[in-house]
This record gives C-alpha cells, structure tokens and sequence, in this order.
C-alpha cells in the first residue's frame, strides 16, 4: 500500500514537472540590436554625423497554448563621444516594442515606453566612455497565441534639438522568429 | 474650344500633376523630404559664406588668435573680444533659420562661447592643433563618418565655391574649435568637481542620473561665469542694443 502510494506520488512529482518545467524549458533569450548613423547641419557647428546604437533582451516562454515574452530589457547609447554630451547628443528613446507575425509583420500585441522604468534586468556590457541615452527594462508581457510564428519589433527614435537640419529619425530592429 | 483655352486647360492640368506628385513623393517617402529639407540648407548656408569669405576669414582668426581680432569688436568678455566680422558671419547664417531677435541670440551664444574660451585658457585645456588635426582626420576619413558625410560635405563645397581642403581649414577648423573647446571643458569642469568634491556622484545611484548630474553641474558652471561676466559693449555698436541675458544659457538651444 506504501509502494503504491508512494508510485502515485512519484507520478504526481513527474507530472507536475512535465507541465511546469517542460515550457521553461522551451524558454530562449531573444536578441534584437540596431547600429543607426545620420547626417545633420547645425547652422552654428556645420555638418555632422551622429551615431547610436540599440540593444534589446527579453524572455520568451510558451505557456497555456500562449507565446509570451517578458523581462524585457532595453538600452540606446552612443559609443563615439566625439561631441560632449550637451552637444547634439540628442536623445534616443524607445517608441514601441511590438510583437509580430513573423511571416507576414501583422502586429499582434504592443508595449510602449510608458510600461517600462528606468534600470534592467541583466544590466548590460557595453565599451568604456560609452554615453547612455535610455536604459529601461519592463515586467509587462507581450503575448499572442502560440499557432504562429513571431517575432518583437524594437521601435526607436533619434531626437536633436531643432537647431539641427534634419532633427528626427524613425528606426527599427526585430529578434529573431520564435 | 480654342487654342488660348486648351492651354489653360493644359497648364492648369500640369500643375495639378505637379503637385500631386510632390504630395505623393513627400507622403510616401518622408526620407525625400528630410533630405531636401537637408540640401536646401546646406545650399543657402554655402552660397551665404561664397558671398562673405572675409567674415569666414575673421572667424576662423578669432579661434586662431582669440586675443588679436581683425577689425573693430563689438564687445569684450573679461578682455576677449568679439570681432564684427565674426558676429555678422554667425548671425548671416542664422537668419536663415528666420529666428527672430537674431541680434540678441547670436550675441548671447557668442558671449557664451567666450566665457568658454576665457574657462579653457585659465585652466590651460584650449584645443591643440593635433587634437583639431585629429578630430578633421577623423572627419575626413569615410570609414569613421561614412559616404552620405563625405558627400554632404562636397556638396557643401562645390555650393560655396571651396575645395575641401579650404572646407576643412577654414569653415571646419572654426566649427571644430568651438566643439573640442566644450568638450576639453566639459571633461575638465566633471573631473575637477569630482576631484574637489563639489561633483557628488553615487555609485549607487542610476547610470543616466550620474550622466545628468555631470551634465547639470557643467550647465551651472556655465551659468555662475555668465552671471559673474565682465563685458564691455564697444560704443561705436551700442545702437545694436546688445543686451547680455543671464537667465538662461542660449547655447542649449543653439547647439
């Protein structure tokens, strides 16, 4: 009687791993990153050239039939600081992280720069002297149902003040499909 | 329907045509429009210079030789003059913008830039001439500023009449001055307040807060020697009504 009841709880064990552990272990990194360069002129400093770069991290894990990416971390920074950074740095933000139909980019699920906070997650390694434009991380989820393909569209912008010919760039980069 | 009615017809048709095509082009493709916007700028900034190379030649003297300017100075910050020539070259080129009050912006950015210069000469961090040759190397060099930069750049020249190598000794070499200079100071003022300790900054604390303390420190530094300036208008130029404003920094909007 012992035996058979300690089967059933070993059972139990196996199966509740099977449906806790199975879909974390189905969890992956996602990776996105964007590498931007513009031209503008300032009618006080000329022509200049301005670069910054985007890195993008999150967690995705299926569950309950439901693609879900969350732990979301995000940074703009600049590496070349050239200018100091009161200069034309301008700012870099995020816009949207969006989650896509990876076959066809029908967007199925949004977050904005309002779900996220200041800091992250993982923290990120960047190059000495590195100038940081935004650093955000964000616990919210984006989610679709787990019958297509997806992918996350990272949004950004390049903003300089108005004294700089052109002062506004849209972008965007994606992760891999999942 | 006679002839003189068919072409009204026509040229009516044609404009529409036209400006259908511009509303088409700008609506689908908004890069055509920051790239004109872009062209149209650096054009009538070139042409400006072409027509006043001798207010070129006075500004790039004055970072030069900041204490012997050409000609008369309108006014002086803490005995550093601030030559005609310089101050009509600036505000030539910002009356393309179409500001208003462009008198009183140049004049103020101006005097900013002065004080910078007369912080950087007290602590010894004005530019060198292999710091400026090293920053127009990098410039020049297409692997670091890229194709659409060198492009820009002749386009730039061929509109002002220059070749690049006057480009980058004279127009260049005056823009690249006024940046080195703020960023020798800025790095010297955030080093020397973390030194002294009036720069307070918690490792603990958020990596973009620690980045704006610097930055709002040196925006302070800036402010306190506005405030504390010494300035003569010269009299011949009072009629221009330069008024020196100390409430805020111009220079934040300018650049």
């Amino acid at each position: 009687m012992r035996i058979k009841r300690n089967i059933i709880l070993s059972l139990i064990i196996c199966l509740f791993c099977i449906i806790v552990i199975v879909p974390n272990a189905l969890a992956g990194n996602l990776y996105a990153s964007g590498d931007y360069s513009y031209i503008s002129y300032n009618l006080n400093l000329g022509v200049k050239t301005f670069t910054y770069k985007v890195g993008y991290n999150a967690v995705h894990t299926v569950s309950a039939g439901q693609d879900i990416v969350n732990y979301h971390d995000f940074i703009t920074y600049k590496t070349i600081t050239i200018h100091p950074p009161d200069i034309g740095n301008g700012n870099a933000s995020l816009n949207e992280l969006v989650l896509v139909n990876a076959s066809n980019n029908t967007p199925y699920d949004y977050l904005y720069a309002t779900n996220f906070s200041n800091g992250s997650h993982n923290g990120w390694l960047l190059p000495g002297g590195a100038y940081i434009f935004k650093m955000l991380k964000s616990d919210n989820s984006l989610a679709g149902p787990s019958s297509m393909a997806y992918r996350v569209k990272v949004g950004t912008s390049f903003v300089l003040n108005s004294s700089w010919v052109p002062n506004n760039w849209l972008e965007s980069c994606h992760t891999g499909s999942f | 329907m006679n002839s003189t009615k068919w072409n009204k017809y026509l040229i009516s048709l044609a404009i529409l045509t036209l400006i259908g095509t511009a509303f088409f082009v700008v609506k689908i493709n908004p890069s055509f429009a920051i790239k004109s916007e872009f062209d149209q700028i650096i054009r009538s900034a070139a042409h400006f210079i072409a027509k006043n190379p001798e207010q070129l030649d006075h500004s790039v003297k004055a970072v030069e030789d900041f204490y012997n300017v050409k000609g008369d100075a309108i006014a002086w910050v803490n005995d550093l003059p601030i030559s005609k020539e310089e101050f009509d070259f600036r505000r030539g080129l910002q009356k393309i913008s179409g500001i208003p009050d462009v008198d009183q912006y140049i004049f103020n950015i101006l005097i900013e830039e002065k004080i910078v210069l007369d912080y950087a000469i007290n602590n010894e961090i004005v530019p060198t001439d292999d710091q400026l040759k090293k920053f127009i190397n990098y410039e020049r060099d297409p692997n670091q500023t890229g194709e659409e930069y060198q492009e820009a750049v002749k386009a730039f020249c061929a509109a002002a009449g220059m070749t690049e190598d006057e480009y980058y000794d004279s127009y260049e070499k005056y823009n690249a001055f006024r940046l080195l200079l703020y960023k020798n100071a800025y790095d010297y003022a955030v080093k020397e307040g973390r030194e002294n300790g009036e720069l307070t900054l918690d490792p603990n604390d958020d990596i973009i807060l620690r980045q704006d303390k610097e930055v709002q420190y040196w925006h302070d530094i800036q402010k306190e020697l506005k405030g504390n300036i010494d300035i003569k208008v010269n009299d011949k130029y009072k009629d221009i009504m330069l008024v020196v404003d100390k409430t805020k920094l111009y220079i934040l909007s300018a650049y």
